[in-house]
C-alpha cells in the first residue's frame, strides 16, 4: 500500500469501525441469540434449532407475517401515489425559491417526535374525536378509525409521507426538461408524458422512495401498537410479545431475522429493479 | 393566392421586461430549407419554439397554412424538433424512440414498428434497432433523432442546432445527409443555428436575427454579397467595412472619401446619394486583390503584412494601410504560395470599384 492509501484509509476507519462495532456485531450477535436457548427465564448458549422450529410452524407468526407484510406494502404503494401529484408540483409547478421553502417546511415534521405526532391522532380519530365529531354534525357517523388497520395506516403516512413526498421531489425535479418538452413535441399530452417519460426518467428515486417506505412501516411499532390497537399484532409487537413472555429473547431474535431477510430481499429486488439497465 | 405555410404576423415574445423576439414579419413557403442565424440570446430559438408550441407569443400570431396557432398545444401540432441536445429517450431503445410519435398517435404495435424500421433503414441505422441510446456514436443519436423527428411525416421538420456537438467531418457529413433528406421530402425545414457555414451550405433562405429583431432575410448568397446592415455585413463572413464621405458623385460611378484615401465604387441605382453624406462600405475579403508590385487599378493601397492565418486550405492575412486601417484579405492557400510572406513586407492591395459595396442606410 503507497502512502495516499494509508491516508485515505485513516479517515475511512471511523465509519467503517463504527459500522462493525455498533451494527454488524450486535447483528450477528442476534443472528447467534436465535439459537439460544431459555430454561428457568434464564438465556442459555447453544447451538439448537428449537427455536427456528417452533417459530416457523406457528400460525400465529405466519398470520402476523403475512399482515405486517400486506400492511407495510399498502402503506408503500399509497404513500407512493399519494406524496406523487405533490411532488409533481413540487417540481414542476412552482418556483425554485417556492419548492426550497416547501422542501424545508416537509422536514418541519421530523423535528416533533413520532410517538407524539402519531398520539396527536388520537385527538383527531378517536370515536368522541374532532374528526367524528364534524362527520356528526353532517349527520354521518361515528365512525371507528382507530385500533384497526386504517389506524395503523393513517400512522404509518405520519411517519413516511413527508420522506416520500422529499425524495420523489428530488429525484422528479432532475429529470431533463427537454425529455418532457421532446414528449410533447412529439404528441404526447399531460398524463401520457408523465407515464412515458417523467415515470421512467425519474425511476430510480420514486423506487428509493418507495423501498424507504415499505422499510419504515415494515419495521415501526408505534402506529400498530397505538393506532392499530395491537390486534392483529404485527412482527415488532410480536417481537415485544415475545421477550415480555418467558424472556423468551431468542425466538424474538427468530422474528427480527425473519424481518431482517425480509427486508434485505426487498430492498435488494427493488434496488437492482431501479438501476436495471436495458442492453 | 393562397398564403405561405408558416407565417409570423407582428409576431412579440417577452420573457418580464426582456424582449426575446420583437415585432416579427416571417414567411416560409412550403418545402423551403430556412435557416435562422444568429448569435446567442438573439431570438433564434424562441422563435422556433413559438413555432413548435413550447412558448406562446406574447402578441401576434402565428399562422400555419393560414389557421391561427398561437393556442394549440405543443401535443396538437405537427411539428417535431430535432433538439440540440436530441432529448433521446434514455429509458427507451433506438427503435422505441422512433416509435414514440406513432405511439402518441395511436398507431397498432405491428404498423408502428414497420413504419420505424423504414426510417430506421432509411437513415442507415437499422442495425442498431435494439440498441440502448448510451450506446450510440453522435452521428447514430442525430439519425435516430432524425427518424423519430420524422416518422409521423410531418409538413415541417424544425431543427435547433442539432450540429453543434458533432465534430467538424461529421457535420460536414450530416449537412449533406440533412440536405438530401430535405430535398427528397419536399417539406419545409426551419433550421436554427449560429454557424454561417452550416447556414450557407444547406438553406434556401437565411434570417439573420439580432436582439429579437430581424436584421436581413434573402439567399446566402445576397446576404453575403449585399447586406442590409452594417450588423449583417459585419455578422457574415469576412468583411472589411470602411466609413467614409461621399466625394464625387457621377452616372454609375462615386467616389468615397475613407481612411484609405478615395475609393472608387460603382453608383447603387436603387438609392439617392449626396456630395458630403456619410456611407459605409464593405469590401469583402475575398475580392481583395494582392500583388508584390504596384497593380494598374484605380482602387489600390500600399500596405505592410501584419499577420497571417492559415485554415486549411484558406489564409486570411491581416495588412496595414498608411494611414492605419487594417483590412482583412482571404486567398486559397495556393495562389500564394509562390509569394514568400515576411512581417512588415510592403504588399499593394486593389479591388475593382464593382466588387465594393455600399451599405444601406
Amino acid at each position: 500500500m503507497n502512502r495516499p492509501d494509508v491516508y485515505a484509509s485513516t479517515w475511512r476507519l471511523p465509519v467503517i469501525v463504527w459500522q462493525c462495532l455498533f451494527f454488524v456485531g450486535p447483528l450477528l450477535f442476534m443472528i447467534a441469540v436465535s439459537f439460544f436457548l431459555v430454561k428457568n427465564y434464564r438465556m442459555q448458549e447453544a447451538f439448537e434449532m428449537a427455536n427456528w422450529s417452533r417459530m416457523m410452524t406457528r400460525g400465529y407468526f405466519w398470520d402476523a407475517y403475512w399482515y405486517t407484510l400486506g400492511l407495510a406494502a399498502a402503506s408503500t404503494v399509497l404513500a407512493t401515489c399519494l406524496a406523487f401529484p405533490a411532488a409533481y408540483g413540487l417540481a414542476f409547478k412552482v418556483s425554485e425559491s417556492t419548492r426550497r421553502w416547501i422542501i424545508f417546511l416537509l422536514i418541519i415534521p421530523f423535528f416533533t417526535s413520532y410517538l407524539v405526532r402519531t398520539f396527536s391522532w388520537y385527538v383527531l380519530l378517536a370515536e368522541s374525536g374532532v374528526v367524528n365529531a364534524i362527520l356528526g354534525k353532517l349527520g354521518f357517523g361515528p365512525y371507528t378509525m382507530l385500533n384497526s388497520a386504517f389506524g395503523t395506516l393513517v400512522g404509518y403516512m405520519t411517519l413516511t409521507l413527508p420522506l416520500v413526498v422529499i425524495l420523489q421531489t428530488l429525484s422528479l425535479a432532475n429529470v431533463n426538461r427537454s425529455l418532457i418538452e421532446a414528449a410533447h413535441n412529439l404528441g404526447a399530452g399531460r398524463m401520457r408524458t408523465i407515464f412515458t417519460v417523467i415515470v421512467p426518467s425519474a425511476k430510480v428515486g420514486l423506487i428509493i422512495g418507495a423501498v424507504f417506505c415499505f422499510i419504515l412501516s415494515f419495521g415501526d411499532f408505534v402506529a400498530p401498537y397505538y393506532l392499530g390497537g395491537s390486534k392483529p399484532p404485527t412482527l415488532p409487537i410480536l417481537i415485544i410479545d415475545t421477550t415480555k413472555s418467558g424472556q423468551q429473547w431468542p425466538r424474538a431474535a427468530v422474528v427480527a431475522v425473519v424481518m431482517m431477510v425480509t427486508l434485505l430481499t426487498a430492498a435488494f429486488t427493488a434496488i437492482t429493479m431501479a438501476y436495471r439497465k436495458r442492453r | 393566392m393562397a398564403e405561405p405555410q408558416i407565417v409570423f404576423d407582428n409576431v412579440m415574445k417577452r420573457f418580464g421586461d426582456a424582449v426575446a423576439v420583437d415585432r416579427m414579419q416571417l414567411e416560409v413557403a412550403e418545402g423551403e430549407f430556412l435557416a435562422i442565424m444568429g448569435s446567442s440570446g438573439c431570438g433564434k430559438t424562441t422563435t422556433l419554439r413559438m413555432l413548435a408550441g413550447l412558448e406562446t407569443p406574447t402578441e401576434g400570431e402565428i399562422r400555419l397554412n393560414g389557421q391561427r396557432i398561437n393556442e394549440l398545444k405543443p401535443s396538437e401540432r405537427e411539428t417535431p424538433m430535432v433538439w440540440q441536445s436530441l432529448a433521446l429517450f434514455p429509458f427507451l431503445n433506438v427503435i422505441e424512440n422512433v416509435e414514440y410519435g406513432l405511439r402518441m398517435r395511436g398507431v397498432e404495435a405491428d404498423e408502428r414498428k414497420r413504419r420505424a424500421r423504414l426510417w430506421l433503414e432509411r437513415m442507415e441505422i437499422a442495425e442498431f434497432e435494439t440498441r440502448a441510446i448510451d450506446q450510440l456514436s453522435g452521428g447514430q443519436k442525430q439519425r435516430v433523432a432524425l427518424a423519430r423527428a420524422l416518422v409521423t411525416e410531418p409538413p415541417v421538420l424544425l431543427l435547433d442546432e442539432p450540429l453543434s456537438a458533432l465534430d467538424a467531418n461529421l457535420v460536414v457529413r450530416m449537412q449533406g445527409v440533412l440536405s438530401r433528406l430535405q430535398k427528397e421530402l419536399g417539406i419545409t425545414f426551419v433550421y436554427v443555428t449560429h454557424s454561417q457555414s452550416e447556414a450557407f451550405a444547406m438553406a434556401d433562405r437565411v434570417v439573420i436575427m439580432s436582439k429579437g429583431r430581424i436584421e436581413q432575410v434573402g439567399t446566402p448568397r445576397e446576404v453575403y454579397r449585399q447586406p442590409a446592415s452594417r450588423f449583417v455585413a459585419e455578422f457574415v463572413g469576412s468583411n472589411n467595412i470602411l466609413s467614409g464621405t461621399v466625394n464625387n458623385l457621377q452616372s454609375g460611378e462615386l467616389v468615397v472619401d475613407t481612411g484609405l484615401g478615395p475609393v472608387a465604387a460603382v453608383r447603387p441605382d436603387d438609392r439617392e446619394l449626396t456630395r458630403g453624406q456619410a456611407v459605409e462600405l464593405v469590401l469583402s475579403a475575398d475580392n481583395l486583390e494582392l500583388s508584390t508590385t504596384e497593380p494598374d487599378s484605380v482602387n489600390r493601397v500600399a500596405c505592410k503584412l501584419v499577420s497571417e492565418e492559415f485554415i486549411g486550405t484558406v489564409v486570411t492575412l491581416l495588412v496595414e494601410s498608411p494611414g492605419g486601417v487594417e483590412l482583412r484579405i482571404q486567398k486559397q492557400q495556393r495562389d500564394i504560395d509562390q509569394v514568400s510572406l515576411e512581417e512588415d513586407m510592403p504588399l499593394w492591395v486593389s479591388w475593382s470599384p464593382s466588387s465594393v459595396y455600399v451599405l444601406p442606410g
